[in-house]
Parts: C-alpha cells; sequence; structure tokens
C-alpha cells in the first residue's frame, strides 16, 4: 500500500458548498490520504472557496493567503466558487495556489495530486472513482443530518446574483441517484436530510419530471432510518401546487419552509427582475399558514439595493412586522460584477444600509423574543447534536423549526441522548434565538 | 482590473509589509541586544549558533561579511537583507 500523505480541508460558504467538500474528503480518503486539523503537518491543503459576493470573495482569499503563509511548504488546492468565478484571473492573482479545481473534476483529484506530488499509482483509485461519479461517495461532516443538493446552478435572472454566472445553468440529480445517496447518508448516521439547491421549487424542470419536487419528497419519505426531511431556499415564484398536500400526507416533511423574498416593494422587486409582486407573496404566506397550522416560515431579505428608496424600505419594515415570520436574515446589498444590478452602481450608502439591517434585526427581534418566550413550558420534537461545543455539561441540538447555523441552537441541560437522536424536550428558558431545555422523552 | 486581483493585490502588499516590518523589528531588537552586550562587556563567541536571520542582521549592522558556519563552498556571503 501507498505511503499515506495528510491532508487539511476548509470548507467556505454555503451548505451547498459542504457537500462538495464532504465529496472532496470522500476521495481523499479512498486514496490514502489522512486528514489532520494540525495545519504545520499537512503536506497538503484544501480550500473549497465561495464567491458569490464580494465579502466572501474576500473571505476566501484572506483564508488562502493565511494558509499559504502559515504553511507554505504544503501543495495548495483552492476548489469551489473562487475558480469557477474568476477562472484565469484567479490563477494569475494566486500564484501560491498549485492547483484550482472545478467541482465537476473533483473525482480527479487523487490523480491530479499524484501527478504533482510524484507519488505513485493508487490502486484503490478506479473503484472509488466510479463511486464518486455516480454521486453518492461523501464523509458526513455534520452530527445527526446531511445536506442534500438535488440540483445545482439556477436559470433565474435576479438582477443581483451571480450565482448562474458561478454555478450555470440548473441541473438536477435524478430521483433515483438521490434516493441512493440519501439512503447512504442514513446509514451514515444521518437522521435529518435538508434538501437544498439554488431553486428548490424548480427541482426536475430540467429533467421535464412534473411535480417533481413532490415526487422526491415521497421517495424519501419511504426511507426508515430518515425522521426529518427539511426543505430550504423554496423561490417563491413557482412555489410548487402540490408540496402543501405532500407536507400534509408524508409525516417526515418538517412544517418548515425557507422561502426568500428579499424584498415586499413590487418596485424593487421589478428592479430585481423577481417577476411577482407584493400581494403575490402576501398570498402565498397566508394559504401556506392556512393550510399548515404551525408551520415555521423562514425569508431572507436584502436591504439597500440601489433603487430602493426610504418608502420601499419602510414598505418592507412594516410587512414584517405584520407577517411575524418564524425567522427572518438580512443582508445589505453587495454590488457584483457582471450582474445587471452592477450597473446601477452602488446608490445606498454603507451607513444607511447597515442602519437599514439593523432596523430589521430589531424589528424581527421583538416579536421572535415574545414568540420565542410564549414557547416556555412546551414540549417539542428536537434533534441531539453531541455536547455543545462551550462545554460538555451540556449538550447541545435543534429544535424541528431551527435549521442548522442559522436559527439558534437548543441546549440541554438534563436527560440522556445519542448524538443524531430525535426526543421531546421540554423547553425551560430562552435566550434570544437559542432554547435551553431538558429531555422528557 | 476586478475585485478579486484588486483584493489579491491589497492583501500581497499587506503581507509584504508585515513581513518587512516584522524583519525591521527583529533588526532592531538585535541592535539593543548588542548594545547591551557591550554593556556587559559581552562578546558573541559564535555566530553559528544563531539564526541565519540574526546573521543577516549582524552583517548589516557590522557592515562585513559573515559566515554562516560550515558548508560544503565555504562561507556563504550574505551582504543584503533578503526578508
Amino acid at each position: 500500500m501507498s505511503e499515506e500523505i495528510s491532508y487539511t480541508m476548509i470548507s467556505l460558504g454555503c451548505p451547498k458548498n459542504r457537500v462538495d467538500t464532504e465529496k472532496i474528503m470522500f476521495v481523499m480518503r479512498e486514496a490514502n490520504y489522512v486528514f489532520t486539523d494540525d495545519l504545520s503537518e499537512a503536506k497538503v491543503i484544501i480550500i473549497n472557496t465561495c464567491a458569490f459576493i464580494e465579502s466572501a470573495v474576500e473571505e476566501s482569499i484572506n483564508t488562502i493567503l493565511d494558509y499559504a503563509t502559515e504553511n507554505s511548504e504544503a501543495f495548495f488546492v483552492v476548489a469551489g466558487c473562487l475558480p469557477l468565478r474568476y477562472g484565469e484571473d484567479a490563477r494569475e492573482s494566486l500564484p501560491e495556489v498549485d492547483l484550482f479545481l472545478e467541482p465537476k473534476r473533483i473525482s480527479d483529484l487523487p490523480k491530479l495530486l499524484n501527478e504533482s506530488l510524484k507519488i505513485g499509482p493508487r490502486s484503490r483509485n478506479d473503484k472509488f472513482l466510479k463511486h464518486v461519479n455516480h454521486g453518492s461517495g461523501r464523509i458526513l461532516t455534520t452530527p445527526g443530518y446531511a445536506y442534500l443538493r438535488v440540483s445545482d446552478g439556477c436559470d433565474r435572472s435576479c438582477a443581483y446574483c451571480a450565482i448562474p454566472m458561478i454555478r450555470g445553468r440548473m441541473k438536477s440529480e435524478p430521483i433515483e441517484k438521490l434516493e441512493n445517496e440519501a439512503r447512504e447518508l442514513a446509514e451514515k448516521g444521518a437522521r435529518e436530510l435538508i434538501l437544498v439547491a439554488q431553486d428548490l421549487c424548480s427541482y426536475g424542470t430540467d429533467l421535464h419530471i412534473r411535480g417533481g419536487l413532490e415526487k422526491l419528497l415521497e421517495r424519501l419519505n419511504g426511507i426508515d432510518s430518515v425522521s426529518w426531511l427539511r426543505l430550504m431556499y423554496l423561490h417563491p415564484n413557482g412555489f410548487p401546487k402540490g408540496l402543501l398536500d405532500v407536507m400534509g400526507t408524508q409525516q417526515k416533511v418538517l412544517p418548515y419552509l425557507d422561502i426568500p423574498i428579499q424584498h415586499i416593494s413590487s418596485r424593487v422587486l421589478k428592479d430585481m427582475k423577481r417577476p411577482w409582486r407584493a400581494d403575490t407573496i402576501k398570498g402565498l404566506f397566508e394559504t401556506i399558514r392556512n393550510t399548515i397550522p404551525g408551520v415555521a416560515l423562514r425569508t431572507t431579505v436584502m436591504v439597500g439595493y440601489p433603487t430602493e428608496t426610504e418608502r420601499d424600505f419602510m414598505e418592507l419594515v412594516d410587512f414584517l412586522d405584520y407577517a411575524q415570520i418564524d425567522r427572518v436574515g438580512v443582508f445589505a446589498y453587495s454590488p457584483e460584477e457582471g450582474t445587471d444590478a452592477f450597473e446601477l452602481g452602488d446608490r445606498v450608502p454603507s451607513e444607511e444600509k447597515q442602519a437599514r439591517v439593523d432596523e430589521i434585526i430589531k424589528v424581527h427581534s421583538e416579536f421572535a423574543q415574545k414568540k420565542n418566550e410564549s414557547r416556555i413550558g412546551q414540549i417539542d420534537k428536537a434533534i441531539v447534536e453531541g455536547y455543545s461545543p462551550d462545554t460538555d455539561l451540556l449538550l447541545a441540538g435543534r429544535l424541528w423549526d431551527q435549521a442548522p447555523e442559522i436559527d439558534g441552537n437548543l441546549f440541554i441541560t438534563d436527560g440522556l441522548a445519542v448524538s443524531g437522536g430525535i426526543y421531546s424536550v421540554r423547553i425551560n428558558e430562552v435566550n434570544g434565538t437559542d432554547f435551553f431545555g431538558e429531555i422528557v422523552g | 482590473m476586478n475585485e478579486m486581483a484588486r483584493h489579491c493585490l491589497q492583501r500581497h502588499h499587506d503581507i509584504r509589509i508585515n513581513e518587512e516590518l516584522f524583519c525591521w523589528v527583529r533588526l532592531f531588537c538585535f541592535r539593543i541586544f548588542l548594545r547591551l552586550g557591550r554593556l556587559v562587556n559581552l562578546r558573541l563567541v559564535s555566530v553559528t549558533l544563531v539564526s541565519p536571520i540574526t546573521v543577516r542582521a549582524i552583517s548589516i549592522l557590522r557592515g562585513v561579511v559573515v559566515g554562516t558556519g560550515p558548508s560544503p563552498g565555504g562561507k556563504t556571503t550574505l551582504s543584503t537583507c533578503s526578508c
């Protein structure tokens, strides 16, 4: 057997990128590379980058140069959106990087490394290459849950968004392949599967599958060891008609919907090239709440778009105050080169953008705090992920209406649990978006 | 030039400045060390025991060529700070 070579890996960006990270880790393990978290001893450094907004590009570059400075001897690989977005420019600007890896070439990585590091061929390559090419080879890096990327790329043309430019047109994975991947993830300990895509609503349209998302959910619902299915990133336009029915009949689909509206002003939405109006969004939320009582809604909004006026912004604030959406993410507009909106300039000053972000957070926090406090004493289902990162005296997990990393945590002060287990938890205390509770069953 | 290239350029510049600054801080500290050494009438007995960077600093301070210890071709000549 060939000698073992250590590598380290950093994953930046969104859950969709994390799926690629897990695939890279799988091919590395199968090729006998050994993961280490000690940067100084790593012979290979891999950074899976994000580049969809300027701040993400900066973070990626800073991480690359920090690591390259820290360990200049290692072979340096950069994967993800940075090379996809900037191609040759990235190669010229970052001479520290030895190899830029596009997602479609993940399975070739060991071969490319072997050639570059001048090490002998590895006997296991052929076997795992076939496996990876069929899309199922992943190392699970998340406790008790896994992201299932059902499609990549996006066919929409939102004026501010660089994703279609980076990731290309939408390409859905076939249902059978996703079901197999889901079964493998379940075998590795994932009790919750989180379906992610740039545009979950359009899943399967490129494969000419009618009602693709609903059909996929019915298949995933049949996997015994999976308990929860969570849906993230549903565009308000094109929300599948049958989805609410499926959520009613397929018990494992959580009543949790992440629908990024970006704005509520019809004028701003039109400028953003998001072809729907305020009434459409309000009507959709009303229908969802009437059909699925107790549903948890999450949305994302963007403030400081070049054509957003104070009046537009107040319309958004009023809407959020009225709609009482359970979770709200808010971002300041970032002008991205190559997008239609870039031509409009960056008209809203940074201080004003930040003030608008703060105002949205304030309005939402007041509502969220009251709603969260009203849950004290209630018993709800929760998934346990393991010990709290801060102390072994607490267990950490999430209530059913908390998505990982963005919706806060649940800290368990009493009870026994296994990682990935789903339990009934009595909520005893609330602190912002975090809950404290005890296992009662 | 795009945002990515601009940021790379800026970071490379920052890294270079940091490295140069770090080099001069080390040089400054060594200068003080030498002065203190003179005060207590100490002499540097062996440059082979100090790091190459210190040797480079010595070469600048003393304005002479110094050796870094045994090497196959004899002495290694260092006349500039290459930090």
